[in-house]
């Protein structure tokens, strides 16, 4: 099946892509209903422990999922308007701040998806200067309680987080991040018992951490079958959906299943000799969060230069930083998923590093950029990868210029990735 | 009237502030952010010296390691500690904002041993505090093998004593500027605080004892009062155009300013729970602290000093700040005071330049240009 979209054909190779994009759909539409009955609902961050929630049957929808879905029905610019007209900025933390815009939309009619039911809670972690404000904000504006789980750093770590998070994290992550992450966990338990009259069962816990250890070993081992397929069985944007919606619903038997079933299909394709692009002779790699305005861009370079791009951070991050095994304390194993978040991807030589494995073990011939990575980019022309920053927002649309960064892309490939990519075959 | 010798003093060192770290000779520790606690500095027999950015000296490359989330101060800071050889490692980094800690990730790209990351956290929290404590510890730990001893408690203790001292008679010194005629000005009062952050308390107490004996001596100012507020003030050009154009700075909410005298550390209890009340408790930044509380405390800071108006100054890429201004507003308008935001302001840029862009804003408020 195909969709003509922005004059670009994009295929849908993957039947499972479909199938989480209609979950999804009917899972919101039941959310709404559920909310709309009483029950309670949480907005939150990615970076918080939506384990707790799910353990605990509390819905939630997740704020960069939310302002994705914004920015693809491409109402970024009128819901960025509100912040400005109300004093706000309307050109900072756009990933965050375009949830809270969405606030203030009047007309269901008009709102992505009839629009994001009001929360009992808003759960964040503030970590950037302006992230913790935004929540501060949004709870104030609908009437929501706001619950924060601290953002903490440390010092130093071992360099190859990849290799030790799983089963070594004791030795990866400071003690006191992860005791302060506990105490945090204890404290959202009793606010969420309190507030819904649910009550957290440690028991069904282990049950939906064991469930996301196994979803994630299935995108492990779609991970690195599409490392060690050349052509490429799938692009990313065929990780976009298949990934990040079986991530927002984790901890399901539902998502372990379908995270098994993408994987099943991805090995078909492999089996079937089913390149995503038969053509395939630039391997890239994208660094940064998706374009959400503008997916298809990823694969619109296929047809003129066999170039696809076979990487981006969502299903590497599902194999690499998910994984966690319970050494006897559930919810400090749970702290070990989340304590490093953002360290993974900015703390260096954490970054570079995992960046650089990855585009090693894809056999990539140039990765761009989605903002300026000054150790990254240092790291790929050290070891010879061409590398583009395009200076663009993943939300804000803005300042893209679809026409423009297509042609930056496109003379990067001619000029500095199909060399590279023309020298990696001659070697092979 | 003549203006008393401490004052000319303290101008003198602020002035000389980036030599303060080769002035402060071998004792010296390099601290970057308000959140680093000097007391725990102090109580190691260490000379802290809280470092500022240069506006003046134009960034270098390598600056650009930053990208995209470091400012021009964190910016200027990265130059100025890689061109210094009289830095002595660790630095100490304090996690005011964002950019701070992504100073220390470049610095500790390029030597891990370079800066050490005090990672205070700011949420009003029993389990924050907790975590504070810890952290406290072990940079105390970490101050111990850079002294070549241990710090009691009673060390501590007695650190913070000398600190709140040194900031009761900072608020003492304020109290001349918020009377009807202020007899110091915005600048005397960044010559004053940015000193105390950066040479012996002891000496800066000194000081500041003169100050006192003769405040009433000082010349008196007139213009209209201004509240700054916005961005840290780690350099007095924005403070020095302002009252160049006949204002007079009162009152201010940055660590440079008033929020130092303002942050006194309870010297009952545990030291180190203190400390981190300090934080906790005390009067809010512009990054890191909830909008309301910000908001309340800018208020404060305003009545207190008499002011007639606001300006929101704010840096590119400073984003905390930005999103207090509403409520920032609304607060003021309730004392009477109209609120002028500039922002996305180039850290570096002239006073020349700095006064083009205030004139417009601040003029209308029925000032006459200073006569030289």
């Amino acid at each position: 099946m195909s969709d003509r979209v922005a004059g670009w054909r994009r295929q849908r190779r993957i039947s499972s892509t479909e199938d989480a994009y209609a979950f999804h759909r009917q899972w919101f539409g039941d959310v709404q209903q559920r909310v709309a009955a009483g029950e309670p609902f949480a907005i939150i961050s990615a970076e918080v422990p939506l384990e707790i929630l799910r353990a605990m049957d509390i819905p939630y929808v997740m704020i960069q999922w939310w302002s994705s879905l914004v920015s693809a029905k491409q109402k970024a610019p009128s819901y960025l308007g509100e912040l400005r007209a109300r004093g706000w900025p309307d050109d900072q933390a756009q990933y965050f701040a375009l949830s809270f815009a969405s606030c203030f939309e009047t007309d269901p009619a008009s709102a992505p998806w009839g629009g994001l039911p009001k929360p009992t809670l808003i759960i964040g972690d503030p970590r950037d200067d302006d992230q913790g404000k935004i929540y501060e904000l949004w709870a104030r504006e609908i009437g929501a309680t706001y619950f924060a789980y601290e953002r903490t750093n440390f010092n130093d770590a071992p360099d190859d987080w990849w290799a030790l998070g799983a089963r070594q994290w004791d030795r990866l992550l400071d003690p006191a991040m992860l005791d302060l992450h506990v105490a945090q966990s204890h404290d959202l338990i009793r606010i969420l018992e309190r507030e819904t009259g649910r009550r957290f069962s440690l028991d069904r816990f282990r049950e939906v951490l064991q469930l996301v250890n196994e979803q994630e070993e299935w995108f492990r081992r779609t991970r690195d079958l599409v490392a060690a397929t050349c052509p490429s069985p799938i692009s990313v944007t065929d990780t976009f959906t298949s990934v990040m919606m079986l991530q927002w619903h984790r901890g399901t038997e539902w998502g372990r299943d379908r995270a098994r079933a993408f994987y099943e299909e991805v090995a078909a394709r492999v089996s079937d000799g089913a390149p995503a692009c038969p053509q395939e002779r630039v391997r890239l790699q994208w660094i940064g969060a998706g374009l959400w305005f503008d997916t298809d861009f990823y694969d619109s370079f296929m047809d003129d230069h066999g170039a696809v791009f076979v990487w981006s951070m969502y299903l590497a991050l599902a194999a690499d930083a998910y994984i966690r095994e319970d050494q006897g304390d559930p919810l400090r194993t749970l702290a070990a998923r989340y304590v490093a978040f953002i360290q993974y991807l900015e703390m260096e030589p954490w970054p570079s590093g995992w960046y650089l494995k990855e585009a090693l073990a894809h056999g990539v011939d140039g990765a761009v950029a989605i903002e300026a990575s000054p150790h990254v980019e240092e790291a790929f022309r050290r070891a010879g990868i061409p590398f583009l920053v395009l200076g663009a927002h993943n939300v804000d649309s803005r300042r893209w210029d679809s026409a423009a960064m297509r042609e930056r892309v496109a003379r990067f490939i001619e000029e500095e990735a199909a060399p590279h990519a023309a020298l990696r075959r001659a070697a092979a | 009237m003549v203006t008393p010798r401490a004052l000319d003093d303290l101008h003198a060192s602020y002035a000389r502030r980036h030599s303060a770290l080769a002035d402060a000779g071998a004792s010296a520790v390099s601290v970057v952010g308000f959140d680093v606690p000097l007391e725990l500095v102090d109580a190691a027999g260490l000379q802290p010296v809280r470092l500022c950015g240069d506006p003046a000296t134009p960034l270098s490359g390598g600056s650009g390691l930053l990208d995209p989330h470091g400012d021009g101060e964190a910016k200027s800071i990265f130059d100025r500690l890689r061109g210094d050889r009289s830095v002595r490692s660790p630095v100490l980094i304090g996690h005011d904002r964002h950019a701070l800690l992504r100073l220390f990730f470049a610095l500790r790209a390029e030597d891990r041993e370079a800066a050490y990351f005090c990672d205070l956290v700011h949420m009003p929290y029993r389990t924050s505090g907790t975590y504070n404590v810890v952290r406290l510890r072990q940079l105390a730990a970490v101050l111990g093998d850079l002294a070549g001893r241990s710090i009691h408690d009673d060390d501590l203790s007695a650190a913070i004593a000398r600190r709140n001292a040194q900031k009761a008679r900072i608020a003492a010194l304020l109290d001349l500027r918020r009377g009807e005629r202020p007899r110091l000005t915005g600048r005397d009062v960044l010559a004053i605080v940015s000193t105390a952050q950066a040479m012996s308390c002891t000496a800066h107490v000194a000081l500041l004892d003169d100050l006192l004996e003769h405040g009433e001596s000082l010349p008196a100012h007139q213009g209209p009062r201004v509240l700054l507020t916005g961005s840290e003030q780690d350099h007095p050009a924005v403070c020095e155009a302002i009252e160049a154009l006949g204002f007079v700075v009162v009152a201010e909410d940055h660590s440079w300013g008033e929020r130092f005298a303002d942050a006194m550390v309870a010297e009952t209890g545990d030291p180190y729970e203190a400390l981190s009340d300090r934080l906790l408790s005390g009067p809010p930044g512009g990054a890191k602290f909830p909008v309301d509380a910000r908001a309340r405390y800018t208020a404060t800071v305003a009545r207190r000093g008499g002011a007639e108006l606001a300006l929101a100054w704010i840096r590119d890429r400073d984003n905390g700040p930005r999103w207090d201004v509403p409520d920032q507003r609304a607060r003021l308008a309730e004392l009477g005071l109209p609120l002028s935001l500039v922002d996305d302001q180039p850290y570096h840029q002239s006073i020349a330049a700095i006064t083009a862009t205030l004139e417009p804003l601040l003029l209308p408020h029925g000032l006459r240009r200073a006569l030289p």
